[in-house]
């Protein structure tokens, strides 16, 4: 898998870099506007991670001419600028994702990887497994080992958000965003809260759980430890 | 106040300019007059001479020399009381005829002569002037016929006079005007300039001075005392967020800085370092959430957030199953009741954030078996939204003090929270022109926010 990361900050580049590189990624990094836009028609990158402040041509712009000109990668847009309406210009501008800094590197990484796994057809199927967990998106019924579950509908989105991205992790702001469409930061536990109510229909009485924990990221749904 | 400065000013400059005009039209209609009335008895006195002359000289052809004298010593009789002048002379300049005694002096370029005569002629009460023309006639006489114009020279004297004080009186009094009211003005610009000078030095209470007269100036003052005041507020109200931020982002940070010293200081067990960096961790994400809540804030204070039109009762309820496991995990109830219709023009994702921080509140004060009520009601003119809990409640007099920043009530601050919460709550109540009252749920606290009704909007 090969990233692009467009950022003037050049301490924040190389630490990008470094981190998506001990995961196992390609990263190429690009510092102005100008630089990146030629960088990414160029090459062929899986990802795009691009800063919202650029020098040369800003984030939007780039993330405008790339899919101007045809590219049709994710794109994840970093900014500083927290402003709500922010995220709708760049989720408008063609943007995937959008991210405000600070931000933990677990977070982006669990977007940038629930990006890059997108747009895969088995994302689209209409039964999703994992291990002994069945959701069937059609009938909206979900079984394990055989067992029907009864999930409230909000528990159900819940779920498939989390088999549509087995195997990675989830962070709580992820699951906010996805299943309420909230993009704020609650006070109190009210997601972990949500996830608990799904462990106890969808692990209790099981030996092996199927929804992890992930300490100071949020959760991952998938087989084994 | 220097003199220069009185010249330099615009109004001075004005008022000058408006002299030069009126000095210009004033001289040019005195110009007019001038020309109009000396001019014209000027032109008929020399068409009078210029007649007679001629008609003597025909009567001279017609008559000969005796003639001529005869009428003229005829027409000199009451010569004097008509101020007219009439003179025969030979050709070696002895006088024939007529009222005055010598040839005068000056001698004649052209037809045309001016010269000084005691009048009455010969008696000499004074010397006038006179004006005259003269013609050859045959035989080498001379007639010379002319006229006292001492009056129409006074009448000329009067007039040009006239124009000249009227000139100097205009040049004058625009003076004494443009300088009055340069004085006026610069004296009300120079309050102006002493009033921002203390306010650039920092002297923030400083306002305008305002003259009561409700002219420009005033009305000028006015709109900027109102500036000064909003800025006042606004930079009032930085100053104390700047100080709350720092003394609130201090106490995490200094707890931060001190588990990584106490963390570094000994050779410790991996274990250890492992639960002082999450604990680390933990105190990081505090800070920035109070942060993120803080940006949120000033967004919303400073307006610049897109509105939709939308469903508050939609939202509410989106809110409330959100938070629905949370309030039965503390024990607690949560009642949801919303009606159709209650449309707003708002910004979706801050008031979700309003209404969670609004439970968020009421889940972390409302003890054990308590009820927290959410509720969306609509009028033809409003949308209310309220939160009612069992809790504690607030008494009255905090009840203003709790939306500002960084107030809690709990002054031990145990409980966790930035003291942030209620301050968004107003911030985008504020951001959606709703009105936020809190009062007594007895017992407990309800959070009623009034939002203007926007159904015709969505129609």
């Amino acid at each position: 898998m090969h990233i692009l990361i467009l950022e003037d900050d050049p301490s924040t580049a190389a630490y990008l870099a470094k981190a998506f590189r001990e995961h196992g990624y390609t990263v190429d990094c690009a510092a102005s506007g100008t630089d990146g836009l030629h960088l990414a028609t160029g090459g062929s990158f899986d990802l795009l991670i691009v800063d919202r402040m650029l020098p040369g041509l800003d984030g939007l712009s780039v993330v405008k001419a790339v899919r101007e000109r045809g590219l049709r990668m994710p794109i994840l847009i970093l900014s500083a600028l927290a402003q709500v309406d922010e995220r709708v210009r760049g989720l408008r501008e063609g943007g995937d994702d959008y991210l405000t800094k600070p931000f933990a590197f677990s977070e982006l990484l669990a977007r940038a990887e629930g990006l890059l796994r997108r747009g895969r057809p088995e994302a689209e199927d209409a039964v999703l497994k994992v291990g002994d967990l069945e959701l069937n998106r059609l009938t909206r019924t979900v079984r394990r080992a055989g067992r029907i579950i009864d999930l409230k509908s909000r528990e159900f989105s819940l779920l498939e958000f989390l088999m549509r991205h087995a195997g990675q992790v989830v962070t709580r702001t992820m699951l906010l965003e996805s299943v309420w469409d909230y993009h704020f930061d609650p006070q109190t536990n009210v997601i972990d809260v949500h996830i608990s109510r799904i462990r106890q229909k969808v692990d209790k009485g099981f030996s092996r759980p199927l929804l992890h924990t992930v300490r100071g990221s949020g959760y991952s749904l998938r087989e084994g430890r | 106040m220097k003199a220069a400065n009185l010249i330099r000013t615009s109004t001075f400059r004005l008022s000058l300019l408006a002299m030069v005009v009126f000095a210009v039209s004033a001289a040019v209609l005195l110009g007019f007059i001038y020309v109009g009335s000396v001019g014209l008895l000027d032109k008929e006195t020399n068409a009078a001479i210029s007649a007679e002359l001629r008609g003597l000289a025909q009567q001279y052809s017609k008559l000969s020399l005796d003639g001529l004298e005869s009428i003229i010593a005829e027409r000199s009789e009451d010569a004097d009381a008509r101020g007219a002048l009439y003179m025969l002379v030979d050709a070696d300049n002895r006088p024939l005829a007529g009222n005055l005694a010598n040839w005068p002096k000056p001698r004649p370029q052209g037809r045309w002569l001016r010269f000084e005569v005691d009048f009455p002629v010969g008696g000499g009460e004074g010397s006038h002037h006179a004006r005259a023309r003269f013609a050859n006639l045959a035989g080498g006489y001379r007639l010379l016929v002319g006229r006292d114009i001492e009056e129409r020279i006074g009448f000329k004297r009067l007039i040009t006079h006239t124009l000249g004080w009227a000139l100097l009186v205009t040049v004058v009094l625009s003076l004494i005007a443009g300088l009055l009211m340069s004085r006026r003005l610069l004296r009300r610009v120079d309050a102006v300039a002493r009033a921002s000078r203390n306010i650039i030095d920092g002297d923030m209470g400083q306002r305008l001075p305002v003259a009561d007269t409700r002219d420009e100036f005033d009305r000028l003052s006015i709109s900027l005392n109102e500036m000064l005041e909003q800025i006042e507020k606004l930079t009032t109200g930085m100053q104390v967020g700047v100080d709350s931020i720092s003394h609130d982002l201090r106490g995490p940070l200094t707890r931060l800085r001190s588990q990584i010293e106490g963390a570094l200081s000994r050779d410790l067990d991996v274990s250890v370092y492992r639960g002082a960096l999450s604990n680390a961790l933990i105190e990081v994400d505090r800070v920035l959430q109070l942060f993120d809540t803080l940006v949120r804030i000033a967004q919303a204070e400073a307006g610049a957030v897109g509105m939709e039109v939308l469903d508050l009762a939609t939202v509410a309820d989106e809110v409330g199953e959100l938070y629905e496991p949370v309030v039965e995990e503390h024990r607690l109830h949560l009642e949801l009741q919303g009606t159709a219709g209650a449309i707003v023009l708002g910004n979706r994702q801050l008031l979700a954030q309003a209404i969670a921080n609004l439970l968020d509140n009421a889940v972390k004060y409302t003890p054990a078996e308590g009820r927290i009520e959410l509720t969306v009601s609509a009028s033809p003119d409003w949308v209310e939204l309220t939160v009612a809990d069992t809790g504690p409640g607030v008494a009255a007099p905090d009840r203003e003090r709790v939306l500002e920043r960084f107030v809690r009530l709990d002054t031990s601050r145990t409980s966790p929270g930035s003291g942030l919460g209620l301050s968004l709550v107003a911030a985008v109540a504020r951001l959606h022109h709703a009105r936020l009252d809190l009062c007594d749920n007895g017992p407990g606290l309800r959070v009623r926010i009034s939002f203007p009704q926007a159904a015709a909007l969505a129609a």
